[in-house]
């Protein structure tokens, strides 16, 4: 099968992780392969967010938390092997609503790489136009690039964070729930970058529509309870799940 | 572990910068803690130099000459002294008018002098040691007929002193206090004085005189003089001089170099033909001998307890400068109470309207514009408005009446807000509740939210209270400078504040200045306390 | 119904009340300006404004107060340049850096510095920073520019601690996720985002400061050496507005022409001052509208 050939970005391996005394995550194990996007779906509150957020060390803002497990990027535990900054460089995160910095939108693009140490004009004007070609905004925007960021509307914004993120050219995109605060056809013009992103970068995409999960993604893991109970091509936990409560959610009895 | 260069240095130049982060922080409590600390320090504990024409050598039991016992002064036990000059005694007992306690002990208290009748050897020797040369005893002198009567009337009467033979003391119940006198000057050869380089002697310290004596220092460049030996030299060892030799030195470990006089001239003699020489004798002495011997001022450090129960409970006189400060505190305490009666129910009840009644439009916006703009006017202004409007076109004078119109205006502000603050945080379910029982809106207001907000209302209260106390600009020409007790309600009377700036401004005493200070550094720490501890009360109400 | 009234009553009483500190506000200015326009028949504005000539008491009076702006001018520049980075540190501090029980016991602090009065300010300038100012640079009293505006500094740091912890904090927390997770180091966020976020809070801060550090009258009074010329330096003597008043208040005559340059001079800071308030309601708008 295609998916034992591609290589195994990142590695999660009986992953707990707790807040307090509270345990939001259980043995969670994942595979996630190169230039696929992996969909994470389940119900509200059944840690998928947690996940996601684990995979680029979000999770080390909160001081209660606390993981046991294992966790590498291309063979490299994240934690031990990785420093924060790095790692996050090469996994970004597109979050829920979009928040675009208070600047222009060319500065928005350039804060990644400004912050990496490029501050040569061209090198960064080269970056923002090829950052939001990717991120298919480049013609909405390209008259406008000094203007405030937050003038543009709600879809526009969102693609431009996904264009902040790709100028700073990660490997692997984490997006949490990226278009629940959008119309739908600005959604759809997302779902539609995400299939042309994933030849370039490997994508993780937490998502409470299971339409889009089916739509974009081609392998889907569901979590219920902090617990991934199942995992697989997405074909076949839409169409043939092997567990019953997978099958439930999937058909819509609840979540 | 992977990490760029680059990363590094950026997380150098983290670290870098969170240290100067750190260190502005540090500076900040530093600088807190040590304003605090002192004005705290320097309002309980004062340390002066003063410098006198006597050292610091001082006697109990004064032997005057050899026929006599040795003689005591006593004072009533309520006659705070330390212990007086010669000179200081002289004063006190032929000044031609009414002396007071102030000069010596700060006390506002009216000096009482006592002699015994005349007639003895012992009480002759002693009115011709307190008159000296050229002054007699003055009219003000009560005279009493022997020892024990000395004794009953010392014992008794406030503020009194007086004198008796060491020996009246050893058996006797009067309760009475002995002055120690210090009567010994120190004196130089006229070469000690001169001016050489701009350099010239200024005053020796006490300590710095027995280092002399002793063998220490030989030189009075060692002691800011000019290059010269210090030829030290001793009276005799007869009466009444061998007390200066035993006083001075009580172990008798003087230096190899001191002069020891065979005689009172002999001592002169030699003091006025060596050059560089420093020589002991009376103060007396010196005022008798005139200008043979010149006097060599002697600094001594003095110290103590500057804010005591005595300086909280007593009343001021001279403008501060003696007696304590108790009618001060009185009339602070008046000034907070009948601002607090004006302010609180304009601020209160103007918070309840703004966020009870009123509609959020146009009409709210301006009101509260118009509280934060009369809290961003300068104090000074207020004090201009009030003076000029209040005390003048009004015709109300100088007094309570126009200080606390105008301390209202200036604290409104302050009730308003944190009262808005408290009514906003009472949820709305407080009212909902209430009004679905059936009361009207005034009665939610008044048993339901008033009582849910009252912890921010008292903080808002108590901070307008610390800020009352603080003013000083508004105050200076609304309130005037009279330290007595207020008498009405238009009488000018000073305040913690006002008291503080005066005994500054006009030099009146830094130590009272400071605790003064000291005080108000208080009443903030007691302010800052209690409202922290209501606006931990509030949290706890709204949940937190 | 005869409720209904009452309670119609009482909340007119109410409004009344709430008027009281814009009547009042609006009653000292029309006095104010009533009180301090007159000068201006004597005196020419620009005169008074740009002339150092302060003779009041002349036989040939002159009112020039050009030599108290600038004091007001030189003491408050220093104390900001003092005040403000102290001021955003420890603002940063207590919003990113520190655990929340140390930013309880600073802001304790901070509002405890805020309460002391200004006359101990004042002394604590005169006795304790004016002998050092006189041993490290030879002046001969140690009062001057220099001193009013270290005690200065003091006196407006809590205004902009508050209100830089308050509008840091105030940004949301979904931009500085997105600048982390683009790889920022926390610092880089601070100066990147977070305080360019809170922008219009943090310059809120500086003007209310500003205002304060003009309107303050007592601590000044005591350390800035009341010398009625233009400073020359640091170490000048220095006169400030608000000393000017205070200072001769006691002596001038009643109804006297002096006491009208007393009013104008009010007119002068009250102006400012009002200039100070709205520039910070307009930026604290700026800062909250942000949010929204």
């Amino acid at each position: 099968m295609e998916q034992n050939e591609t290589k195994l970005k990142i590695k999660v391996d009986k992953l707990d992780l707790y807040y307090g005394d509270f345990q939001a995550l259980k043995a969670v194990d994942m595979d996630i392969h190169e230039n696929k996007v992996t969909a994470l779906i389940g119900p509200s509150g059944c840690g998928k967010s947690t996940f996601i957020r684990t995979l680029n060390r979000m999770n080390d803002l909160i001081d209660s938390v606390k993981i046991e497990g294992n966790i590498t990027y291309d063979g490299t535990d994240i934690y031990r092997g990785y420093d924060v900054i790095e790692l996050r460089k090469k996994i970004g995160m597109v979050f829920q609503k979009p928040n675009p910095f208070p600047m222009s939108v060319y500065d928005n693009v350039a804060y990644g790489p400004r912050t990496h140490g490029i501050k040569n004009k061209a090198q960064l004007d080269e970056i923002v136009e090829r950052s939001l070609k990717g991120a298919a905004l480049w013609e909405e925007i390209k008259d406008r690039l000094h203007r405030p960021a937050l003038g543009i509307s709600g879809g526009q914004q969102q693609r431009l964070c996904i264009a902040r993120v790709l100028a700073v050219e990660p490997d692997v995109v984490l997006m949490d729930e990226p278009t629940s605060a959008l119309d739908p056809i600005s959604t759809s013009r997302i779902e539609d970058l995400i299939d042309e992103l994933k030849m370039n970068y490997t994508i993780v995409i937490v998502t409470h529509n299971m339409q889009q999960a089916g739509r974009i993604s081609d392998s889907t893991s569901f979590f219920f309870e902090g617990v991934v109970i199942e995992t697989g091509p997405t074909e076949e936990i839409f169409f043939n799940p092997r567990n019953k409560k997978t099958e439930d959610y999937i058909s819509g009895r609840f979540g | 572990m992977i990490i760029s260069e680059h990363t590094k240095k950026t997380k150098r130049q983290e670290k870098i910068a969170k240290g100067f982060i750190w260190s502005f922080v540090v500076l900040t409590i530093v600088i807190l803690a040590w304003i605090v600390l002192y004005v705290l320090f320097r309002g309980f504990y004062f340390r002066n130099e003063v410098s006198y024409d006597v050292t610091n050598i001082k006697e109990q039991q004064i032997v005057l000459n050899e026929e006599i016992e040795p003689v005591v002064f006593i004072v009533h036990p309520k006659v705070r002294v330390k212990d007086l000059t010669s000179e200081d005694l002289s004063t006190i007992f032929t000044k031609k008018r009414k002396e007071k306690w102030g000069p010596y002990t700060r006390q506002d208290l009216r000096v009482e002098t006592f002699i015994l009748q005349g007639g003895t050897d012992f009480t002759d020797s002693v009115i011709d040691f307190l008159e000296g040369p050229e002054q007699e005893i003055n009219k003000y002198a009560t005279t009493v007929p022997d020892i024990d009567s000395m004794l009953k009337k010392v014992a008794s009467t406030r503020g009194a002193i007086g004198f008796v033979p060491a020996s009246a003391l050893e058996n006797t119940d009067f309760k009475v206090k002995i002055a120690p006198i210090r009567r010994i000057s120190a004196v130089v050869h006229p070469s000690v004085k001169e001016i050489v380089n701009n350099i010239q002697m200024q005053e020796l310290s006490t300590d710095e005189l027995e280092r002399i004596y002793r063998g220490e220092i030989k030189n009075w460049k060692e002691v800011g003089g000019i290059d010269l030996p210090v030829k030290p030299v001793l009276p005799p060892d007869d009466v009444p001089y061998s007390v200066i030799k035993s006083n001075l030195l009580p172990e008798g470990e003087f230096g190899p170099e001191v002069v020891h006089a065979d005689s009172f001239d002999d001592f002169c003699s030699v003091m006025k033909e060596t050059p560089g020489a420093v020589g002991l004798c009376f103060y007396t002495d010196v005022l008798e001998k005139g200008e043979e011997l010149s006097i060599e001022e002697i600094g001594r450090v003095e110290s103590g307890m500057n804010l005591t129960i005595h300086y909280l409970i007593e009343a001021p006189a001279r403008s501060g400068a003696w007696g304590g400060i108790s009618t001060i505190i009185i009339n602070t305490f008046f000034l907070i109470i009948f601002t607090l009666i004006f302010s609180t129910p304009i601020g209160v009840l103007g918070a309840i309207y703004l966020v009870e009644y009123a509609k959020q439009g146009r009409m709210v916006k301006i009101l509260r514009l118009g509280t934060e703009t009369l809290a961003g006017i300068p104090s000074i202004v207020f004090g201009l408005f009030g003076s000029i409007f209040f005390v003048n076109m009004l015709g109300l004078g100088i007094g309570f009446i126009s200080a606390t119109l105008t301390v209202t205006m200036m604290i409104l502000p302050t009730i308003i807000r944190t009262t808005e603050e408290a009514l906003k945080s009472v949820p709305d379910s407080f009212r909902e509740g209430s009004l679905a029982l059936g009361a009207t809106k005034l009665q939610t207001i008044r048993r339901v939210v008033i009582p849910a907000a009252s912890p921010g209302i008292l903080t808002g209260i108590i901070l307008a209270v610390g800020r009352t106390v603080g003013e000083t600009a508004v105050l200076i020409y609304t309130l005037g400078s009279n330290y007595e007790l207020v008498r009405g309600p238009s009488s000018s009377a000073r305040v913690l504040s006002l008291h503080l700036y005066n005994m500054f401004a006009e030099a009146i005493s830094f130590d009272r200045t400071f605790a003064t200070g000291a005080i108000l550094i208080f009443i903030v720490l007691l302010v800052n306390y209690s409202t922290t501890r209501m606006i931990g009360r509030m949290n706890k109400m709204a949940g937190n | 119904m005869k409720r209904k009234r009452f309670e119609k009553v009482i909340e007119a009483a109410f409004l009344v009340f709430a008027s009281v500190s814009v009547l009042s506000v609006i009653f000292i200015s029309v006095f104010i300006v009533a009180e301090g326009l007159p000068l201006f028949k004597f005196v020419g504005f620009f005169d008074f404004l740009l002339s150092s000539d302060w003779k009041p008491t002349a036989e040939n009076p002159s009112f020039g107060i050009l030599a108290f702006i600038v004091g007001s001018f030189w003491v408050t520049l220093g104390a900001l340049i003092m005040a403000v980075p102290v001021g955003l540190a420890v603002g940063i501090f207590m919003a990113e850096m520190s655990t929340p029980k140390s930013a309880r016991i600073i802001r304790s602090g901070v509002e405890l510095l805020a309460g002391i009065p200004s006359v101990i300010y004042g002394l604590f300038g005169f006795f304790f920073i004016a002998p050092i100012i006189r041993g490290l640079f030879g002046s001969p009293t140690g009062l001057g520019i220099l001193t009013a505006a270290i005690v200065l500094a003091i006196m407006i740091l809590p205004t902009i601690i508050n209100i830089t912890e308050t509008s840091l904090r105030a940004v949301p927390h979904e931009l500085k996720e997105g600048a982390l997770a683009l790889g920022a180091t926390h610092w880089q966020t601070i100066v990147h985002t977070l305080v360019p976020a809170a922008r219009s809070g943090i310059i809120a801060g500086v003007v209310l400061g500003i205002g304060r550090a003009v309107g303050e009258t007592m601590a000044v009074l005591m350390v800035a050496g009341n010398s009625p010329i233009m400073p020359k330096g640091p170490l000048s003597h220095v006169r400030t507005l608000t000393m000017n008043i205070v200072t001769d208040l006691k002596y001038a005559g009643v109804g006297s022409l002096h006491e009208t340059s007393l009013f104008t001079t009010g007119i002068v800071l009250f102006i400012f001052i009002l200039v100070t308030s709205v520039t910070v309601q307009v930026y604290l708008k700026r800062s909250i509208e942000k949010e929204a």
